[in-house]
This record gives C-alpha cells, sequence and structure tokens, in this order.
C-alpha cells in the first residue's frame, strides 16, 4: 500500500501539484488520472508517484510511458539480451514482454500497473498476484475506477482531488 | 538520383512519437522549415489552444504528451509540405484540445489524411 500524503510539491520552478488530501493506492482497486492536456498527470507520475514507488522491496512496478518510443527502444536492447528472439514492436509487445517477466517470479507480491496514455491496459486475465492500477487517458474511462481529479487553478498550480 | 517524388510523398506526423528533436522548440523549427511569420503563427496557436506561452528558446522537454503532439501538429500545417498524414492524431489529446486541432485541418487547405492504426 502507498500513502502520499497532502500538501503542495514543486514539481520544477514555477510549477506545483497540490493533494488536497492523502492519496493511499492500493491492491485491488484501480486509480483513473483525470485532467485535462498539460494539467500534471505525467509529472504526478514521474515526480510524485514513480519516486515513492521505486526501491521498494514489496511490490512490483510495471509502467509503460506516454509516447512511448525509447521505452520500446531499451527493451528492444534488453530483450536481445535476455530474451533473443522476443519481438517488441508496438504497445503490444511491451505488454506482453514485462507481463512474461514478471511471470517468471515466483513470489505474491502485488504488481502496480502505471499506465500513461496507454492505448490499451492489456491486464492478464489470469494474473495471480495483486493488482493495484494507475493509468491516465483520454479514451477510455473504467468503471470501477476511482477518480483523481487533476483541476489546473493557474498555469502555476494544479490541484489533485481524490 | 531521385529518391522520393514530392509530388507523391506525405509529411507523416505521428502523434506515438510526436518530436524528433530533444533540445529546443527551435529545432524543431528549423526541422520544418517554418519562416518567422509562420513561427508566430505557431506560437500564437499554441496559446490560443493550450494557454501555454511557447518561444523558440523553450526546451521541448518541458511540454507535455499532449502539447508535444499539439506542437508537432501546428509545425506540419504551418510547414511548406503541401500533403500531411497524422497518425495517431487525437489519441494524447484532450477532448477540447483535439476539436481544435481538427478545425485547424478542416480549415487547411493542404491535403491531410488522418489515420489512426489502434
Amino acid at each position: 500500500m502507498i500513502t502520499l500524503p497532502a500538501g503542495k510539491r514543486e514539481i520544477w520552478p514555477g510549477f506545483t501539484l497540490a493533494i488536497d488530501k492523502p492519496l493511499l493506492f492500493q491492491p485491488g482497486a484501480s486509480y483513473y488520472l483525470k485532467g485535462a492536456n498539460g494539467s500534471g498527470k505525467s509529472s504526478f507520475i514521474h515526480r510524485v508517484l514513480l519516486p515513492e514507488l521505486n526501491g521498494r522491496k514489496d511490490l512490483y512496478v510495471l509502467c509503460l510511458q506516454q509516447q512511448m518510443h525509447l521505452q520500446l527502444y531499451a527493451l528492444k536492447a534488453q530483450a536481445a539480451i535476455f530474451k533473443p528472439g522476443f519481438a517488441i514492436r508496438e504497445e503490444g509487445d511491451v505488454w506482453r514482454y514485462l507481463w512474461q517477466d514478471l511471470a517468471e517470479r515466483q513470489d505474491e507480491l502485488p504488481v502496480y500497473v502505471i499506465a500513461d496514455e496507454a492505448y490499451n491496459l492489456d491486464i492478464p486475465q489470469d494474473l495471480q498476484r495483486p493488482l493495484c492500477l494507475i493509468y491516465s487517458s483520454h479514451r477510455y474511462q473504467l468503471e470501477a475506477a476511482q477518480i483523481l481529479e487533476f483541476v489546473q487553478v493557474s498555469t502555476q498550480e494544479t490541484v489533485i482531488h481524490a | 538520383m531521385i529518391f522520393m517524388d514530392s509530388k507523391k510523398s506525405y509529411l507523416i506526423a505521428d502523434g506515438q512519437h510526436p518530436l524528433v528533436c530533444t533540445d529546443a522548440v527551435r529545432d524543431e523549427i528549423i526541422l520544418y522549415n517554418l519562416g518567422a511569420k509562420e513561427s508566430a503563427r505557431l506560437f500564437a496557436e499554441f496559446e490560443r489552444i493550450t494557454a501555454k506561452k511557447l518561444n523558440q528558446d523553450d526546451k521541448l522537454d518541458a511540454l507535455s504528451g499532449g502539447q508535444k503532439v499539439v506542437l508537432m501538429a501546428l509545425l506540419a500545417l504551418y510547414s511548406p509540405a503541401p500533403r500531411i498524414e497524422f497518425r495517431h492524431l487525437t489519441h494524447s489529446l484532450d477532448e477540447a484540445i483535439a476539436l481544435q486541432i481538427l478545425d485547424l485541418i478542416k480549415q487547411c487547405d493542404k491535403e491531410i489524411l488522418l489515420r489512426d492504426p489502434s
């Protein structure tokens, strides 16, 4: 379980993300990051959420980046070394590669999936571990997802309402 | 030697990888061969659509994913290219911004294809 305390965080000089009340991210739930272009959803993922998750030994993080061509090339290189013959050409291949890699881990630790404007949420139906899904999209919204709304109150500040 | 028949080719602008350069807006403007007048139009439209001021010295990595797509679309529209093929144009755009970009495309007298393979 991840808890982000309420408060303001300077993302870069001149732009602040304000969390209006503590944000709880727990396995078994999904969270929809909703907001206009430029409201700070990706910045929240990269500057706030991922630093909290990275380095944790009690969970896995599976992250699909927005406009993922650089991630795709990085995974191509990794696959060339560790899984020769595994072709990675598009987003669907990245999902397959990451899920296959995770399936080889013999434990029951939860996985936090973070999908920033992914084309599809490609979650295995038979996933054997607890899942926490955190995603942003302008195309789809899961009915069960809790909404975190990013509201730009000025060009300098966005407030995240849970 | 002719490598490409420019009468039949399209400038491809793909929202999945909207920008080619990695440093400043100026680099993209040079790449798309925009003059001073077109650049001024681009900056004005960008601010109207996104409410964000942009200038040629701004770093590209300071833009959000959607703002990069807006910039790509404007660069293509104001470039000298007579034909443009947009791919994955609206995927990363919120509805209001997508409508504004599609309006600009309708008003443009270039030959434009919209493809979204997803």
